[in-house]
């Protein structure tokens, strides 16, 4: 299990859900920034981190090993459930793009500045995520759809790595019980494993240090923080392996979860859960 | 599509080993007569005459056979294209071999390349295959090979790295071209210098544009490769294969009768569970400083088989040694069918495979 190489035969599925919800304006623990604003330049990072995965050389463009979506949800004035696709490329399959396409079409490449041992570096940032915030919270809508692209993916590439789902959230569910719909959505799976689905609860202000990785639900203090480990996959053995040279204790059994999490803690669990570059070659 | 050869191609196999035969004979007259006259003019004696009109005629055909030692000196040419169209095979191949063509069930005529040596009666042959999905323009191993001077190498690109497959072909080209010094201190770091500035400027004109921000950011980080290379040279009366090793393509000296060889060394693995995933990987950057490589000198014999090996097919190989076996007197697209039918059944993962094969003249 979980041992399938990401290739063009065997391309891997990663889709992110992303909690739109007025609340998200609220600033992101550990910093001024508002967690919309964190949460889509994460994700940005992310995609373009797993397009120059695929970049093989300045002769061709980056390869379609990766297939990506990245589902909003939020309410609208009525209250109803707005679950829509953040990125829209041309050759978009649905609601999932190719990394090949999503290279060549970011809305926009931002000119920046970053500090490096050797002085300043200028770089270009492409984006394809905008920020938004705005009503409630319709987790188990957005779980209900990340389900239909993953099925529809599965039948496609039964072969592949298992779709990996990362849900970011800092509050819990308006539309019903998303456990019952995280574990429909556990129930997906490839020849290659289950589907992995892993939750991220954004802390908001001055928070206690997040937990990370948990494998005891006693480890964690709430009721909702207990729901979130029981939603949450266990971390195959690479990904575990990835997060304890993050820094992090991740002991056997670690599920795909954070609790409280602030900035670092954001950018650690993107970076452990879409680890599939290892399997890439 | 099939690769069987078709019209002038399959007339041209036929008849090529025939007319080699006839230019040798002609050629071998020739050396013969004027040595003769020669002879007959400065020396007045039949037996001095004849002597030397002997000796040029097996001076002549003596040369052809012989792999020379390792010594400066042009590149020979290796004869690539698409599979189906390589050179005949050697006279010195068991007649029994298979006259084998690559099977169009299994193989994508788009991901291999293979290369024979049209000279000499050595055999001298490199397999490359793409791994699957993939064309051979993407294959991140490369291969390269002097079968004159008996110098071949082979370097296996990072594929989480960028322009990989470049860095590889410049590492293997830079070994076959100038090999460094085992023994000379420094010399490797100039050797790697000298592969560095050879390899193209990373930034072109792609990255200019709005949508080469890839490619820009790719450069910056660089490439990685594995690479070993062996030099056949001798030793006082003895031949060695003096091989340089960093990562984990492996290289074997097969010895004994075909058929019956045995491994008498491999390096820098013996077993296949000593494979990691982490090897020793050179940077094409200044910057990533670099990890020396290790030197084995490896006694061979007339006969034995040199042999140069990504990890995969190495890994396969030392997961069961009678699997040396499909080395011994195959031609090359049979040994490339074996190859690719072991990975299409799992046995071999799917990855870039390459190959290099040198037997030493007997």
């Amino acid at each position: 299990m979980y041992t399938q190489r990401v290739d063009r035969a065997t391309p891997s599925c990663l889709i992110f859900l992303v909690d739109q919800s007025a609340s998200m304006y609220d600033p992101m623990a550990g910093t001024d920034t508002p967690k919309s604003v964190v949460v889509a330049e994460q994700l940005n990072s992310t995609v373009m981190e797993l397009i120059q995965r695929c970049s093989k050389s300045h002769t061709e463009p980056p390869r379609p090993y990766f297939a990506v979506s990245v589902v909003g949800y939020r309410t609208n004035e009525h209250a109803q459930a707005v679950v829509e696709s953040c990125i829209d490329v041309p050759g978009q399959q649905g609601d999932l793009a190719w990394t090949t396409d999503l290279a060549q079409h970011p809305l926009r490449i931002e000119e920046r500045n970053r500090q490096t041992s050797d002085g300043p570096l200028s770089y270009r940032m492409p984006i394809w995520v905008e920020p938004l915030n705005e009503g409630g919270t319709p987790m188990c809508a957005a779980m209900d759809r990340a389900g239909r692209i993953a099925h529809s993916w599965i039948q496609t590439y039964p072969q592949s790595f298992p779709p990996i789902v990362i849900n970011l959230t800092d509050g819990e569910s308006t539309d019903g019980d998303a456990a019952v719909w995280a574990e429909r959505l556990k129930q997906l799976g490839s020849e290659d494993g289950p589907l992995l689905l892993f939750n991220i609860m954004l802390a908001t202000g001055n928070v206690l240090s997040p937990a990370m990785f948990p494998n005891d639900p006693n480890q964690v203090s709430d009721r909702f923080a207990r729901q979130l480990f029981t939603m949450s996959s266990e971390l195959p053995e690479f990904m575990r392996t990835a997060a304890v040279r993050q820094g992090y204790q991740a002991e056997p059994g670690a599920r795909g979860m954070s609790m409280n999490a602030d900035f670092r803690a954001v950018v650690s669990f993107l970076n452990v859960g879409t680890s599939v570059g290892h399997l890439l070659r | 599509m099939t690769n069987q050869p078709t019209g002038a191609a399959a007339h041209q196999q036929a008849a090529a080993p025939a007319s080699d035969l006839a230019a040798k004979v002609v050629l071998s007259v020739i050396i013969a007569v004027v040595i003769a006259v020669v002879a007959a003019i400065s020396v007045d004696n039949i037996v001095v005459v004849l002597l030397a009109v002997a000796a040029g005629v097996i001076g002549f055909w003596a040369i052809d056979g012989i792999v020379a030692p390792s010594r400066v000196g042009d590149a020979g040419p290796m004869i690539s294209g698409p599979a189906g169209t390589q050179p005949p095979p050697s006279p010195t191949a068991p007649p029994t071999a298979p006259s084998a063509t690559l099977d169009p069930a299994i193989f994508d005529p788009e991901s291999i390349e293979i290369a024979s040596n049209p000279l000499g009666k050595s055999r001298v042959f490199a397999i490359r295959v793409a791994k699957h999905g993939n064309a051979i323009s993407e294959c991140e191993d490369a291969v390269a090979l002097d079968p004159r001077r008996g110098v071949l190498a082979v370097a296996d690109g990072a594929s989480s790295s960028f322009g990989a497959g470049e860095w590889a072909d410049t590492l293997a080209k830079q070994f076959v071209h100038s090999p460094p010094k085992p023994l000379s201190v420094g010399s490797f770091a100039t050797w790697l210098g000298s592969a560095r500035s050879a390899l193209p400027a990373p930034v072109n004109e792609a990255s200019d544009g709005p949508n080469g921000w890839w490619s820009e950011q790719g450069a910056r980080q660089g490439a990685f490769s594995t690479v070993i290379g062996a030099a056949i040279m001798t030793d006082g009366e003895a031949r060695v294969a003096t091989v340089m090793c960093l990562g984990d393509s492996c290289a074997f000296v097969l010895t004994g009768a075909p058929g019956e060889r045995t491994v008498r060394r491999s390096l820098p693995y013996e077993d296949a569970t000593q494979f990691g995933s982490h090897p020793s990987l050179l940077g094409s950057m200044v910057a990533q400083g670099h990890d020396e490589p290790t030197w084995t000198t490896i006694p061979t014999g007339p006969g034995d088989l040199l042999v140069l090996a990504s990890d995969a097919v190495s890994e396969w190989l030392l997961a069961d040694p009678k699997r040396f076996g499909v080395l011994d007197g195959h031609e090359p697209a049979a040994i490339a069918n074996r190859l690719v039918a072991e990975r299409s059944d799992g046995r071999i993962v799917n990855d870039d495979m390459t190959l290099a094969v040198l037997e030493l003249a007997s």
